[in-house]
C-alpha cells in the first residue's frame, strides 16, 4: 500500500546552478489535508502537478519510542506553522504490519487514512507495538520513498 | 636576523643596479632596505640580478601596491624577493593591488620558497585574481589551507595544492569550511553560503535539529561539519550514486553509513556539497 494524494505543487528545495537536486512536493489528501513531503531523489516529476498519485512515504519520527493511543484514529495533521515544509507533521493510524527489518529495527506500515506510511521503529524502544494498535507519531521528516503510480487524469476532471 | 654592515657592503660590491642604489642612498623605508640587504645573504636568492630585478619591479609599482611589496620584502627578505622576481610586472601589479594582507603575502612567498606553491600555481593565482574569480580573502584561505599541510581539521590529508586551486576556481575559497575527496577521488568542498539554498547554512537551517535528534553524539555545528567530512572521506565508489539531470550534467549523491551515522550527501558535478541529512535507506537508522 501507499499514500494516495493529489500533487498541488513541486517546490525546489536544493538548487545549484539552475539544477534542482531536492524538492518539496505539496500534496492534498482526499480529506483536504495539505502538506509538504521531502523528495530528495526527485522521484516526482513536475509535469504531474494536478494529478492524483500513489507514493511510498517514509517517516522519520521525532521520538524513538512510538506512542500508542486508545481511541482509533486515522489522520494526518500538517505542521500548523509550516504546512508546506517537510518537518513536524503529525500522523495517527493503525499498524497493519510490523516485521523485522534489521537486528535493531522493525519495518512497519501504518494506515493513516488516505493510505499507508512506512516507519522503521527501533526494536528496544518499541517492544510494546502490535499489529492493530493505533499509534501517534510526529515526524521530523516526511519523505517520498518512491512513486508507485500516477493516474492518467487529475481529480475533478 | 638583522642586516649587518657586511650585507650592505656585499650588495654595494656585487650589484651595479637598483639594489646598489637603494642600499647606498637609504632613501626608502628602512625595513625595505634591510630586507634587500638580508636577501643578498638568503638561500632563496641565486644571483644579485634577481635582487636588482625585484627592486626595479617594486619601484615601478604605485601607491599601496608599492608599499605592500616593500613591506613583504622587509618581512620575508629572500622569500619576498624571490616571489617578486618570479612574477612579471603585470602579474606583480595584479597581486599587490588585489591582496592587502601582509600575512597572506608573507605566507605565500614562504610557500613559494619552500616549493609547496610552484610557478604554475602563481600563474593560476594571478589569473584568478585578475579575472575576479579570486580575491584577497580567497588567497588568504588558500595559503592557510596549504600551510595546514593537510592536517587541519577541515582538510583531508591527501589533497594537493592543485586540488585547493581547483576549489578556488570553482567556488568561494574564503567561504569554504572543508575540502575532502570522496570514494571516487573527486574533490568535494563545503561552503557556508549564508542564506542560499545550498551549502552549510542550508543544511543547518533545514536539518540541524533532525541530525541532533537522530545522532546523540552529534552535539554541535562543528560535529555536523566533521560528520559530513568523515562520511565523504570514508565513502567508497559503491556509495556514490550518479543521476543524470534532464537538462544536462549529473547529480551525485552519497549514501554513507559511517559507523552509526548513515548520511545522505548531495553534491554537484563540480564537487560543491549541496545538502546533507540522515539517510532513510541506511540500516541502523534509529540506533
Amino acid at each position: 500500500m501507499s499514500l494516495r494524494v493529489t500533487v498541488l505543487d513541486c517546490k525546489p528545495e536544493t538548487v545549484y546552478q539552475e539544477t534542482v537536486y531536492e524538492q518539496i512536493i505539496i500534496v492534498e489528501t482526499a480529506a483536504g489535508n495539505t502538506f509538504g513531503i521531502f523528495d530528495n531523489d526527485m522521484d516526482v516529476p513536475s509535469d504531474i502537478i494536478g494529478n492524483i498519485i500513489e507514493l511510498d512515504v517514509w517517516l522519520l519520527p521525532r521520538s524513538k519510542r512510538i506512542e500508542t493511543i486508545d481511541e482509533p484514529r486515522k489522520d494526518i495533521v500538517p505542521n500548523e506553522e509550516e504546512p508546506h515544509g517537510f518537518s513536524n507533521h503529525r500522523f495517527y493510524g493503525e499498524i497493519i504490519s510490523l516485521e523485522e527489518h534489521t537486528d535493531d529495527s522493525y519495518v512497519s506500515e501504518i494506515d493513516v487514512g488516505p493510505g499507508t506510511v512506512i516507519v522503521y521503529p527501533f526494536k528496544s524502544q518499541n517492544q510494546h507495538l502490535s499489529v492493530g494498535d493505533t499509534v501517534y507519531l510526529e515526524a521530523s521528516r516526511t519523505d517520498v520513498a518512491g512513486l508507485i503510480n500516477e493516474e492518467s487524469h487529475s481529480r475533478g476532471q | 636576523m638583522e642586516a649587518t654592515e657586511g650585507d650592505s657592503v656585499e650588495v654595494l660590491a656585487k650589484s651595479d643596479g637598483p639594489a646598489r642604489k637603494l642600499v647606498a642612498d637609504g632613501g626608502v623605508a628602512e625595513g625595505f632596505r634591510i630586507g634587500i640587504a638580508r636577501a643578498a645573504d638568503s638561500e632563496a636568492i641565486d644571483s644579485f640580478d634577481q635582487i636588482d630585478d625585484a627592486v626595479r619591479k617594486i619601484e615601478e609599482l604605485d601607491g599601496p601596491a608599492n608599499r605592500r611589496a616593500k613591506l613583504l620584502v622587509s618581512e620575508t627578505d629572500g622569500a619576498g624577493v624571490k616571489l617578486v622576481d618570479e612574477l612579471d610586472s603585470t602579474d606583480l601589479r595584479t597581486l599587490f593591488e588585489s591582496v592587502d594582507s601582509r600575512e597572506t603575502l608573507a605566507r605565500l612567498s614562504r610557500q613559494f620558497e619552500e616549493g609547496t606553491v610552484e610557478s604554475r600555481h602563481l600563474d593560476e593565482i594571478t589569473n584568478l585574481l585578475d579575472s575576479g574569480d579570486m580575491d584577497g580573502a580567497d588567497l588568504g584561505r588558500f595559503s592557510r589551507i596549504i600551510a595546514s599541510e593537510g592536517n587541519g581539521p577541515d582538510i583531508e590529508g591527501d589533497l594537493t595544492t592543485d586540488d585547493i586551486l581547483t576549489v578556488a576556481e570553482r567556488g568561494e575559497l574564503s567561504d569554504t569550511l572543508l575540502v575532502v575527496s570522496d570514494g571516487e577521488g573527486r574533490i568535494r568542498w563545503l561552503e557556508f553560503n549564508e542564506g542560499e539554498p545550498v551549502g552549510f547554512d542550508k543544511i543547518l537551517s533545514k536539518h540541524e535539529s533532525e541530525i541532533y535528534r537522530q545522532y546523540s553524539s552529534i552535539n554541535s555545528q562543528e560535529d555536523i561539519k566533521q560528520l559530513i567530512k568523515e562520511a565523504i572521506k570514508n565513502s567508497d565508489s559503491d556509495d556514490v550514486i550518479v543521476k543524470l539531470n534532464p537538462d544536462g550534467g549529473k547529480r551525485y549523491y552519497l549514501n554513507v553509513e559511517e559507523g552509526s551515522y548513515p548520511l545522505r550527501v548531495a553534491t554537484s558535478e563540480n564537487g560543491f556539497i549541496l545538502s546533507a541529512h540522515p539517510d532513510r535507506d541506511a540500516k541502523g537508522m534509529f540506533d
